[in-house]
């Protein structure tokens, strides 16, 4: 209530200065244009209408953006000056404020002398000092998001104990609403990694937002927020889109937070390609062969980023040759790209099979992929490099070479 | 007469007024978009992209000639920039100097078979090295004979083996952090395809530098070169920023822009018959996405001061590169005149290519026309005075107010230049600049226009000259 009334207030303190200086150029203007004028009941005699009364009106206009261009020139330069120590300082500030609450927060978390009552105290009495001004508080908060995100400790418990005692709840929970992204950013970041879950509404609405920055941030603020590892992603609807940057952080955060139960099922077979090449990238770096019937689904796909992790999964999960039939079955068909993807995937196949395949098609592949041939020889058969010393292709030739250059391949 | 007369004033006041219009337009969108990117990346830390699991793999490529000053602490400082899927390819591009030995010596370089196509026609390559050193292992020397920059770009898209390109003059100094966050833009887009992205870059004269570092930012002692850092702050963080912001960029600096390569390999590369290739590049990369791709794109433009370069100090060396990018200029617009206000090309053909012909190109010509006219009215006629005195102040009030708007900017956001001693040094250099060097600037340009025209000179280069930046070695 007292924000929105200070929300309220502030946006109305805005609309009068902003009507104020509107009147004060159209009172200015009418001033000056006229030899004598009437407002209010007060007199006004222009001293320049001698000089203006014989120019065309849109010269009257142009002498005074003459005037605007020459304050705004002496405003601009005293609020660089301004600016240049202003942010100076403030730099200085914010440095000082964010190693001082990292130095003590780090102590405070890892020390297991804080765990009683009397040093937790000292500490609050430590901080309390310093988070009075907005700079403060900002800078007390980024340290604790910075030590979170090195730590792999969940920190929460502690800082929620500290920030209530430092009666600091409130001001964290008005950031959300602020106008300012940034700050939403910043309370999104803290409120989910205290998992204070007051404001996860407010959080799926950012999620829908036009604004991708804040968007992808309430993406990994909602997975933070998550109980239960098996609803992780439902806040995407089906039609979401979602960008490269959308991917690797809700990615990253699912690892980091170590979230164990994710339904892969209901990722691997959504209608939505993003959730797919989430469920992929996952099931990749999580060794997860229990739906590799889904994973295999998705090789040859039209989507060329679904078709390329799904090999990586693939390649990974599977790391002995059962997975040649499916290489020898579909290599042909896919794009050069995807089959470099899958040779530079493919190293550790020590397959005769396999070889004798890439022996047999090396000659009509393009060079990088010809080189990659080339690689896996060298590293699983060398006598089977060797026969390709005297090839008469040219390309095979270069390829062989940069195969055994060891400076290359180093 | 009065006919002439009338038409010839209409037709200036009109174009002044669009002049005047368009730089209101530039700096308040400039200083939105501006605004948006500082909030969007208040939090972002750009160093967590080295985590992510799905990333575009880049080459730097930097083609060096005659470079044997500098190459050795450029090459350093350009192996120590921080990105997980990154090689360096320096292409000297037949150097007459001793630069090839030095590298070779310095970096313990030998000579392999490095295997690469010859998509884009290139002049011959002498020999590919790499570095017995495991250290330099991300880095590939390539020594060609000389066919000038655009070709030896060329040359590095066909070497490399990446998904994206950055490419840079050899001797810039590049930010520790500059790929992260020019990668960003490549990353953060869902809608549409970027294809390329540009970043501000600023003058490194008479700043201090260290190990390939730039440890203290000064105002350059020269005068040339204090007038260029002004019209730098003009160009990057008020124009380029707006262009970017309607996605009516056409323009990536030479010195320093990060390309979809695969994209550039379809497109043919380089121009190697201009000499403006950064500019032609663009537009005829954007060409291609709206006639043969026909998909959603965005050329995308960073506002940070991610690269550090060198500019003219001496009279004669910025005339060349004036009138080099002149002749650059007229080229690119020439050869893709199919696109001035054709709808066929969006915005870019109805706004971005338009004004760059008719503010760009032809306002230096404008200009010269409206001084001669106004001379031939003075003799022959009778001018308003006092109409004459409120616009020559009006014109150097204005150009003073836009040139502190974007010093005000720079202090605010970037705050690289401190002290009020330069605050008080550039609004001199601002009202000096009127006087001095926009003339100067003008003059340039119509020399520029005069080579490509009468002269028939497209492809000269002119010669710059360079010291090496780290004083401290």
């Amino acid at each position: 209530m007292i924000y929105t009334t200070y929300k309220y207030f502030k946006a109305a303190v805005n609309v009068i200065i902003w009507m104020f200086l509107t009147s004060f150029l159209i009172i200015c203007t009418y001033v000056l244009y006229h030899q004598e004028s009437r407002l209010l009941g007060i007199d006004f005699i222009n001293p320049l209408y001698e000089y203006v009364k014989h120019l065309p009106v849109w010269a009257y206009f142009v002498l005074y953006f003459i005037l605007f261009s020459i304050s705004s020139v002496i405003v601009f330069i005293c609020l660089s000056l301004y600016f240049d120590i202003k942010v100076s300082q403030e730099l200085n500030i914010k440095r000082k404020y964010y190693r001082l609450f990292t130095h003590i927060l780090t102590s405070y978390f890892i020390i297991d002398l804080y765990k009683d009552k009397d040093p937790q105290k000292s500490v609050i009495n430590k901080i309390k000092p310093f988070v009075k001004k907005r700079i403060q508080i900002l800078a007390l908060f980024e340290s604790f998001l910075r030590i979170q995100e090195i730590l792999t400790k969940d920190l929460s418990n502690d800082f929620k104990l500290l920030i209530n005692d430092l009666r600091l709840q409130k001001k964290l929970e008005s950031l959300i609403f602020n106008k300012d992204f940034d700050d939403k950013i910043l309370a999104m970041k803290v409120l989910s990694y205290l998992q204070i879950h007051t404001y996860d509404k407010q959080i799926i609405k950012y999620a829908k937002s036009e604004n991708f920055a804040l968007r992808t941030e309430a993406y990994a603020a909602l997975i933070r927020l998550t109980e239960k590892d098996e609803l992780l992603l439902n806040f995407i609807s089906e039609k979401q889109k979602l960008s490269t940057i959308d991917i690797n952080i809700i990615v990253n955060t699912v690892l980091r937070d170590k979230k164990l139960n994710i339904n892969y099922t209901a990722l691997l077979s959504s209608v939505n390609p993003y959730k797919i090449i989430i469920g992929l990238i996952l099931a990749k770096h999580r060794y997860i062969k229990t739906n590799l019937v889904l994973v295999l689904n998705y090789i040859g796909s039209s989507n060329n980023l679904i078709n390329k992790l799904a090999w990586d999964a693939l390649l990974t999960i599977v790391t002995n040759d059962e997975c040649v039939d499916i290489i020898i079955d579909r290599f042909e068909k896919e794009q050069d790209d995807i089959k470099l993807h899958i040779l530079k995937k493919a190293h550790h196949i020590l397959s005769k099979r396999l070889f004798n395949f890439l022996t047999n098609i090396i000659e009509q592949q393009n060079l990088m992929i010809k080189i990659e041939i080339m690689k896996i020889f060298f590293i699983n058969d060398f006598d089977l490099l060797e026969t390709f010393v005297n090839s008469q292709n040219e390309e095979i030739i270069m390829a062989f070479k940069e195969t055994s250059c060891m400076y290359i391949n180093s | 007469m009065d006919y002439f007369y009338n038409t010839f004033t209409s037709f200036f006041f009109v174009y002044s007024v669009l002049l005047f219009l368009s730089y209101v337009f530039i700096a308040v969108v400039s200083t939105l978009d501006l605004s948006f990117h500082l909030k969007k990346s208040r939090y972002f830390r750009f160093n967590t992209i080295k985590e992510y699991k799905v990333i575009p793999s880049i080459s730097i490529i930097a083609p060096a000639f005659n470079e044997e000053a500098s190459i050795i602490e450029n090459i350093r400082s350009l192996l120590s920039l921080e990105y997980p899927k990154l090689e360096v390819i320096i292409v000297n591009d037949g150097s007459q100097d001793n630069s090839l030995q030095k590298v070779i010596d310095h970096y313990s370089l030998v000579k392999v078979d490095y295997a690469f196509c010859n998509t884009i026609d290139t002049a011959k390559v002498r020999g590919i090295y790499k570095s017995t050193e495991f250290a330099y292992s991300n880095l590939i020397f390539v020594d060609k004979e000389n066919g000038g920059k655009a070709d030896a770009l060329n040359v590095g898209i066909n070497i490399s083996r990446s998904d994206l390109f950055l490419a840079i003059d050899v001797d810039c100094i590049i930010e520790q952090d500059a790929i992260l966050r020019m990668v960003k833009p490549f990353l953060e887009e869902d809608k549409k395809r970027v294809i390329a992205a540009g970043g501000v870059i600023r003058i490194a004269n008479s700043c201090t530098i260290k190990d390939g570092r730039v440890v203290k930012v000064n105002y350059p002692n020269n005068l040339w070169a204090k007038f260029q850092v002004l019209e730098y702050f003009r160009a990057f963080t008020l124009g380029r920023m707006a262009w970017s912001r309607i996605n009516g960029l056409l323009i990536i600096s030479g010195a320093f822009g990060l390309f979809d390569r695969k994209l550039t390999l379809e497109v043919g590369g380089y121009d190697r018959t201009t000499v403006g290739e950064d500019f032609e590049l663009v537009v005829r990369l954007r060409k291609y996405m709206h006639k043969v791709l026909k998909q959603k794109y965005k050329v995308a433009f960073i506002p940070y001061p991610l690269c550090w370069t060198e500019v003219p100090s001496k009279f004669k060396t910025l005339k060349n590169q004036r009138n080099r990018w002149t002749r650059g200029s007229i080229d690119t617009i020439l050869k893709h005149k199919d696109m001035f206000l054709n709808p066929k090309y969006g915005r870019m053909g109805m706004i971005s290519f338009p004004y760059w012909v008719i503010f760009e190109w032809l306002a230096p010509i404008i200009e010269t026309i409206g001084i001669i006219y106004f001379i031939t009215i003075l003799i022959f006629a009778s001018i308003n005075v006092n109409i004459f005195l409120i616009l020559t102040l009006f014109v150097f009030s204005f150009a003073v107010f836009f040139s502190s708007f974007a010093v005000f900017l720079e202090t605010l956001v970037f705050n690289k230049y401190k002290g009020y001693k330069f605050l008080f040094t550039v609004v001199l250099i601002s009202l000096a600049e009127i006087i001095i060097y926009h003339p100067l600037n003008v003059y340039f340009a119509l020399l520029g226009n005069y080579s490509f025209f009468i002269k028939k000179d497209t492809k000269g280069w002119g010669k710059m000259t360079r010291t090496a930046f780290d004083k401290t070695k």
